[in-house]
């Protein structure tokens, strides 16, 4: 096994230096870098979308959830849809006729404000940090169980290489990086479930025996207040991701995102459901592990077939690499486009601002390492985390924003900031009695941001004409 | 974000520092003895659970009074644990019938990979050149075969190498995506750079 794992890695990694080498030669502007020219295709972009969701999170997190919880923990999903069609009528199709290179830079010019578009590119550099902590622990555990070898190592070659491959090409050689990422999860996947059904003796024996191990595996392990919790954290997260509608950006027009979003669902489908069906197997298999973040790596180490299972190994491994190296084009994109590009040196000539990117690219990876090795939490929950925070801050000033004139900039301004502190004091406070009163913070957090959006903005001066034009067209 | 954070631990009743599992097969029965070290142990009581397999009966040996309880899906039983110290158990059954899987106890005690040992060895197991399909990973030794996975699973799969191997047939079929997935793409690629190069010629 380690000797195909190995063959099957180094084959991967030559292909993926192939394309990032191809794609450095075709970068030649910070817009060939940040949205690849606005070339990418429905199916390639359809894939990118679905790469950018299946992080660590899900081939780590989520089937370690279905290992511990079983079968309840799937209708997250339904939160996690919901937000990519909020995002496909309500987001994407006026992000992509507005044509900008960053988030913030729909922010900026929203609401007529530098200023507000400099502070949701902090907030995103602070949020995303959170959510790389995840993808670097998820990388730990697998090489820890695959590999035997030291965390650290894992992420450190994780850093080096994503960075590397980020670097090149920027947002064209990840959407084929990303591309061939996606179809060696989805194949991997699929290929392992009757291999696992196999091995278990049938659909019936594996069911009957979760049953008498624990009979919520197969109902209700989490209650409806803590799935819709989860639930709403997934969608309002989803529909204003940054690192999601960047990739928007990158698309040939507003009909591509749209199919584009429709085929990510549907890998998003099939890999959910593989998902939770491995999950529940591998605990037929292996009922006491001590951590529901092994399942996914032991079972393609220890159970699946020698080439299945690299395969399935190295589609975990990038799809890590895949969700760091988003992260990293929006939070390099942050620091590169929106504060230093705006702020620092607005003179800035292009090459300057594509290698301060590349720079920032770096330190970005490097900081969330010192945090992923001291594990605050399983990755699920990392994600999860991150999640509301994004929620929080950003689905008010996004999806309202693009959707109500009325937004000033005080007002997106207060709905930041105030939708992301009342969820990180709700999450110390009174998350703690969740299990009576049933309230989230990121309930707190959307209603907070929601009531300050609204209410400073009917009070404070309304954003220049020639602004709002650009996303509602004229009165 | 913390109670979510800890409340992800499996609720084990100690650690399983080492499991040794000897099966012998007897033409239509198998014959199985384990030994189980658990220590640091959390509760004061480790559940032991059997899958059912269909087509199979199962006698337990030893221990001889536990504290039984069996539904269609398993069989479990219950030992007391000095909580803080450790305890070993030892567990005999028989399994006859279909015996292609042989179910094994599974304490709700997780291994450390680091410090933990466990062994599977199979005696009489005849069709050794199925051996690379079965579960866990086994290698042959001179008294049969032995495997030392890492954690305890639920049950060995011992393949009869009659008709085809799934193992086989999965990896054959990702050599084979892999190839169509590669001539697919060439095809493609050289479709598109035959189109960029043709209206060149023709402004040239």
């Amino acid at each position: 096994m380690t000797g195909t794992l190995a063959a099957v890695l180094i084959v991967y990694v030559f292909v993926v230096i192939g394309i990032a080498v191809w794609s450095a030669f075709q970068t030649k502007t910070e817009e060939d870098f940040i949205v690849a020219g606005r070339s990418i295709g429905p199916f390639v972009g359809g894939a990118v979308l679905a790469a950018t969701q299946i992080s660590a999170g899900t081939v780590v997190g989520t089937l370690g959830r279905h290992y511990f919880t079983g079968v309840s923990w799937w209708y997250i999903w339904f939160g996690v849809w919901a937000g990519w069609l909020t995002s496909a009528f309500f987001v994407a199709p006026k992000l992509r006729r507005f044509g900008a290179l960053t988030v913030p830079d729909y922010i900026a010019t929203r609401f007529g404000s530098e200023k507000v578009g400099a502070l949701a590119a902090i907030l995103i550099i602070v949020s995303y940090s959170i959510y790389l902590v995840a993808q670097f622990q998820a990388s730990g555990e697998i090489a820890r169980a695959v590999l035997g070898i030291r965390p650290l190592t894992a992420m450190l070659v994780i850093v080096a290489s994503t960075s590397v491959y980020t670097m090149l090409g920027g947002v064209r050689s990840s959407s084929y990086i990303e591309l061939l990422q996606t179809l060696l999860i989805v194949f991997g996947l699929l290929i392992a479930v009757p291999v696992l059904l196999n091995h278990a003796g049938g659909f019936g024996q594996a069911m009957r025996f979760l049953d008498s191990m624990d009979p919520r595996l197969l109902r209700w392990y989490y209650g409806p207040k803590e799935l819709i919790a989860f639930g709403v954290a997934f969608s309002l997260s989803i529909a204003a991701a940054p690192y999601e509608m960047t990739r928007y950006y990158s698309m040939r027009d507003e009909k591509t995102v749209k199919q584009a979003i429709a085929i990510a669902i549907g890998f998003q489908f099939i890999i959910g459901l593989s998902v939770l069906a491995i999950g529940l197997l591998t605990r037929v298999l292996f009922p006491n592990l001590a951590s529901p973040d092994q399942a996914s790596s032991i079972m393609a180490f220890e159970v699946l077939p020698p080439l299945v299972g690299a395969l399935l190994i190295v589609g975990m491994v990038s799809a890590i690499m895949s969700t760091v190296n988003s992260i990293l084009l929006v939070t390099g994109a942050s620091v590169a486009h929106d504060l230093y590009g705006k702020f620092i040196r607005p003179d800035a000539s292009q090459a300057r601002l594509v290698g301060v990117n590349r720079i920032a690219i770096v330190v970005l990876a490097v900081v969330p390492v010192f945090f992923a090795l001291r594990e605050f939490g399983d990755v699920q929950t990392i994600v999860i985390e991150q999640a509301k925070f994004i929620a929080s801050f950003f689905f008010v000033p996004v999806v309202i924003g693009l959707n109500w004139r009325g937004g000033t900039a005080a007002g997106a301004t207060a709905g930041m900031v105030g939708g992301f502190f009342a969820c990180l004091v709700w999450e110390f406070t009174g998350q703690r009695g969740f299990a009576t009163h049933g309230i989230d913070a990121v309930e707190v957090g959307v209603v907070t941001s929601l009531i300050l959006f609204l209410a400073v903005s009917r009070y404070t001066r309304p954003v220049a004409e020639e602004n709002v034009r650009i996303f509602f067209g004229t009165n | 974000m913390i109670a979510f954070a800890s409340g992800m631990l499996l609720a084990a009743a100690g650690q399983l520092d080492s499991a040794t599992i000897e099966i012998d097969l007897t033409g239509e029965a198998a014959t199985v003895r384990a030994v189980y070290h658990i220590s640091s142990a959390r509760s004061d009581s480790v559940r032991f659970l059997l899958m059912r397999i269909a087509g199979q009966s199962v006698h337990l040996l030893r221990p001889a009074q536990p504290i039984l309880s069996s539904d269609d899906g398993a069989i479990a039983f219950t030992i007391p644990a000095p909580s803080g110290g450790s305890t070993t158990t030892e567990i005999e059954y028989s399994v006859s019938g279909d015996l292609v899987r042989i179910p094994i106890f599974v304490p709700n005690a997780p291994t450390d990979p680091d410090r933990s040992s466990i062994e599977l060895r199979v005696r009489g197991y005849v069709h050794r050149d199925a051996v690379r399909d079965a579960f866990p990973r086994f290698s042959t030794v001179e008294d049969g075969i032995v495997s030392r996975p890492e954690n305890l699973p639920s049950f060995v799969l011992l393949p009869t190498g009659s008709g085809l191997s799934t193992n086989r047939a999965a990896d054959a079929l990702v050599a084979f995506l892999i190839l169509l997935g590669t001539a697919l793409w060439a095809r493609r690629y050289r479709r598109g750079r035959a189109q960029r190069q043709s209206p060149m010629r023709e402004t040239s």
